[in-house]
């Protein structure tokens, strides 16, 4: 089980000895939606874990993304945008005239 | 989301007539699917006389293809996509569906990739129906905001219920590039949405 100490030790590792696999903030954009989606591998998943855990801008960021994520399409299924049960009287009768207009099928 | 569920035997009967050529069935179907689309039409092209002019292409689509419905599938959904086909066309005709940039609305971030601009503090989620309310209509009016080739694809898949694969088919990119797209249009509006958001207390 990674520890916090042990995690702290490993990442404090990484940024001595460069090794790959830190991510930036850059790279960490580029993956949020998989890691939002669940669409990243175990390994992606703890890689961005990681970055979270030691980037307190990016956790502010993803926090308020994810946010404004859940609440958009909640935002834009409303009746208002719906408008169900509203459609012109004289675009139903155009729409039947066009037809008429056109050979049969 | 958008998508009624397979037929019902009522259905069977109307796709018979529509296919015999029925033009009382013709006028059944508009009026029976009519408003839903034209709800569709309405949010993708923001516009009511293009809305009115797709909706009545993509029932005359829907009328010359009627004959090669599948019996199986489900006439609104079949019908959805149509319009929103119908609704595309128009967007890509009048070069609404092209990329524009938008990087001032994108994160930005230091040469060593190091996020730059400090964010806001912790945005809080609504306390109450009212600030919820609030919140929605702020960010359909920031959505509405956003350039054609962003809001389409966050409709397409938040809303017309299409899945990556099918947005990326319908816009005619390739589905690596609707991801990118879907992200930038979700981080522009987070951009747009975050300094209004403490705003949303009771006033």
């Amino acid at each position: 089980m990674i520890t916090r100490h042990r995690l702290r030790w490993r990442i404090q590792h990484w940024l001595e000895n460069r090794v790959p696999g830190l991510l930036t903030c850059a790279e960490f954009q580029q993956t949020l939606d998989d890691y939002i989606d669940g669409a990243l591998g175990r390994a992606g998943r703890m890689i961005v874990d990681i970055h979270l855990k030691t980037c307190p801008t990016c956790r502010r960021y993803m926090s308020a993304y994810r946010k404004v994520r859940d609440i958009a399409p909640r935002a834009l299924d409303t009746d208002e945008t719906k408008a169900l049960g509203e459609i012109p009287e004289d675009l139903v009768l155009a729409i039947i005239m066009a037809r008429k207009a056109q050979p049969d099928a | 989301m958008e998508r009624p569920d397979a037929q019902s035997a009522d259905e069977i009967d109307l796709v018979a007539a529509l296919q015999a050529g029925d033009e009382r069935a013709f006028e059944r179907l508009v009026r029976d699917h009519g408003p839903r689309l034209f709800a569709v039409a309405r949010r993708m092209t923001r516009d009511e006389a293009a809305a009115q002019d797709c909706l009545q292409e993509a029932f005359l689509s829907a009328h010359k293809a009627i004959g090669r419905f599948e019996p199986h599938g489900s006439l609104g959904g079949w019908l959805h996509r149509i319009t929103v086909n119908a609704c595309l066309m128009r967007l890509r005709a009048a070069k609404r569906l092209a990329e524009t940039p938008i990087d001032d609305l994108l994160p930005s971030f230091s040469a060593e990739g190091l996020r730059v601009g400090e964010p806001r503090a912790e945005v809080r989620d609504p306390e109450t129906e009212l600030e919820a309310t609030r919140l929605k209509s702020m960010l359909r009016e920031k959505i509405d905001a956003l350039p054609d080739a962003y809001r389409i694809v966050l409709l397409l898949r938040d809303i017309e219920g299409y899945s990556t694969r099918e947005a990326a088919e319908a816009i005619g990119i390739a589905e690596g590039a609707l991801k990118v797209r879907l992200h930038r249009a979700r981080a522009a509006l987070k951009t747009l949405v975050e300094p209004l958001w403490d705003e949303l207390g009771p006033s």
